[in-house]
C-alpha cells in the first residue's frame, strides 16, 4: 500500500501551491487504464484535491531568483513562507502529515528546513506523480487565481530570462564566446 | 509581389494533406510553412510571397500578403518525414509541442509556423553555442519558449512549461531516447498525447544494422509505456535514420 498524500506542493511561473489531497489515490488503481481516463476528465480530477493557499511571486525578479533556485536544489524564501503559511503546524518529529512535491531535490531542502512532515515526490511515490499531471493539465481551472493567459507570458518571459542566464554564466563548459 | 524565390510572382501556393504544411509550386515543388514572423529568414531559407484575395460581406475585397518559407527536406527531420508519407503528423494548427533537441532552431521554426498562435513550442537545448541561436530565433516568435537546459533533467524546467503538451518530438543525439523521452512524458505529455522519435542508428549502436537499432529503441518505447504507432524510413534524406510515432499509454 502506498504512503498517503496529504499535502502536495505545485510551484508554476506565477507562484506556489499547496492544495490538500481530499481524495487518496490508490496505488493499485493507478495503473489501470480506466484509472488514467478517469484521472485526466477535470470532474473526477476535480473531487481529488482542494486548493489550500496560492503564494504568488512578487513580480518578475522574484520568479526568476525562485526559477533558479528550483533548478539548483535551494530553498527560497518565497517557498519557505508559503510552506509555513499553508500547512498545519506539527508538534514534533513524529508528524503524520507528508507533503508531495515535485522532485527529490525540493524534497530535501524543505526536510532541512521543516522536519516535521514526511515528503514524497514523483520519484518515490506513483500518487504523487499522478496528482501533479493532473495539477498541471488544469492549473488554470483549479486555481482560480491563476489566468492561463498570465501563466503563458510569466513562463515565456521565464523560459527567456533563464535560457540568457544558461548562455551566459556557465562554469561546467568551455563552448562559451561572449563578445 | 514578385521577387526571386521559385517562380517568381507566379508562385502559386497549395495546402499539404497535413494542416499547416503547404505546397510551393514553382520549377520545383518544395515544402513551405506559412511564416509566423513573416520578413525574417531563420537560416537563409528561401521565402514566396503569395497576394490572398478574399470577398467581404459588402462585396469589397481585402488582399493580404502571406509569406511562405521553403522547407528543406535534407535538413529538417520533420520534413523528410512528411516526404517520406507519414500518415499522421500530429504536429498541426494549435498543437503544443514539446521539441527535445532543439539546436540552432531551424526545424522549430517550421514547427511554430505550423502550430501558429493559439499553438506553443517549448524548445529544448542543452547546448550553449546552438542555444544562443535559439534564443534569437524565439525572440521574434512568441509561441515558441526557448529552454536551455538538459532534457534529462525536466523536473529543473517545469516552470517554463505551462500546462501539459500534446505532442514531443525527439531529435537528441544520444544512446538512450526511450529513457530521455519517459521522463519528459511523465513530467509534460498528456495520456494518449504522441511521441515523434527520430531516431539516428549510428549514435545508439554503430555497430548493428540500423533496422534492428529501430527494433531494439521500440521496444525500449514499449516497456516504458507507449505504444508504437507508425514508423518510417528517412534513408532517402538522412542515412540511418527514421521516425517512429508512438501513443502515450501510461498503463
Amino acid at each position: 500500500m502506498a504512503a498517503r498524500i496529504d499535502y502536495i506542493l505545485y510551484d508554476s511561473s506565477l507562484g506556489y501551491s499547496v492544495f490538500q489531497v481530499s481524495h487518496q489515490v490508490d496505488g493499485v488503481a493507478l495503473n489501470t487504464t480506466d484509472y488514467q481516463k478517469a484521472v485526466s476528465s477535470l470532474d473526477t480530477f476535480g473531487k481529488t484535491v482542494k486548493a489550500v493557499g496560492f503564494s504568488p511571486f512578487r513580480g518578475y525578479a522574484d520568479a526568476f531568483d525562485n526559477a533558479n533556485k528550483i533548478a539548483e536544489g535551494v530553498l527560497s524564501d518565497a517557498l519557505e513562507a508559503c510552506i509555513a503559511a499553508n500547512l498545519p503546524e506539527t508538534s514534533g518529529k513524529k508528524s503524520k502529515i507528508t507533503l508531495g512535491v515535485y522532485d527529490s531535490a525540493t524534497a530535501r531542502v524543505l526536510k532541512e528546513r521543516f522536519p516535521g512532515y514526511q515528503y514524497e515526490s514523483r520519484e518515490t511515490s506513483a500518487a504523487v506523480d499522478t496528482i501533479l499531471r493532473g495539477i498541471r493539465l488544469y492549473n488554470d481551472k483549479i486555481l482560480s487565481e491563476v489566468k492561463a493567459d498570465d501563466l503563458n507570458a510569466a513562463c515565456r518571459a521565464l523560459a527567456h530570462a533563464y535560457s540568457r542566464g544558461q548562455v551566459k554564466f556557465n562554469t561546467s563548459r568551455d563552448d562559451v564566446h561572449i563578445i | 509581389g514578385g521577387g526571386g524565390a521559385a517562380g517568381g510572382n507566379k508562385a502559386i501556393v497549395e495546402r499539404h494533406r497535413h494542416p499547416g504544411v503547404f505546397i510551393s509550386r514553382g520549377k520545383q515543388d518544395d515544402l513551405a510553412t506559412r511564416s509566423f514572423a513573416p520578413g525574417v529568414s531563420v537560416y537563409g531559407e528561401k521565402k514566396v510571397e503569395v497576394s490572398e484575395t478574399t470577398t467581404n460581406e459588402d462585396g469589397s475585397t481585402t488582399t493580404n500578403k502571406l509569406e511562405y518559407r521553403l522547407w528543406n527536406p535534407f535538413r529538417s527531420k520533420i520534413a523528410a518525414s512528411i516526404l517520406a508519407g507519414i500518415d499522421t503528423l500530429y504536429i498541426q494548427p494549435g498543437s503544443k509541442v514539446l521539441y527535445l533537441g532543439a539546436a540552432s532552431g531551424t526545424t522549430v521554426s517550421h514547427v511554430s509556423d505550423i502550430v501558429g498562435p493559439t499553438g506553443r513550442v517549448y524548445a529544448v537545448e542543452f547546448s550553449r553555442r546552438s542555444g544562443r541561436d535559439l534564443i534569437t530565433m524565439c525572440q521574434k516568435r512568441h509561441n515558441v519558449n526557448p529552454i536551455v537546459e538538459d532534457a534529462r533533467k525536466p523536473a529543473s524546467y517545469r516552470l517554463f512549461v505551462d500546462g501539459m503538451v500534446d505532442v514531443i518530438f525527439c531529435d537528441v543525439a544520444q544512446p538512450d531516447p526511450a529513457r530521455i523521452i519517459a521522463e519528459n512524458a511523465g513530467c509534460f505529455l498528456k495520456v494518449g498525447g504522441k511521441v515523434l522519435l527520430s531516431i539516428k542508428a549510428n549514435c545508439i549502436d554503430s555497430t548493428a544494422p540500423p533496422a534492428q537499432v529501430y527494433a531494439q529503441v521500440v521496444e525500449e518505447m514499449r516497456n516504458l509505456k507507449f505504444k508504437p504507432k507508425e514508423q518510417i524510413s528517412l534513408e532517402a534524406y538522412e542515412r540511418g535514420h527514421a521516425m517512429v510515432v508512438f501513443e502515450y499509454i501510461r498503463s
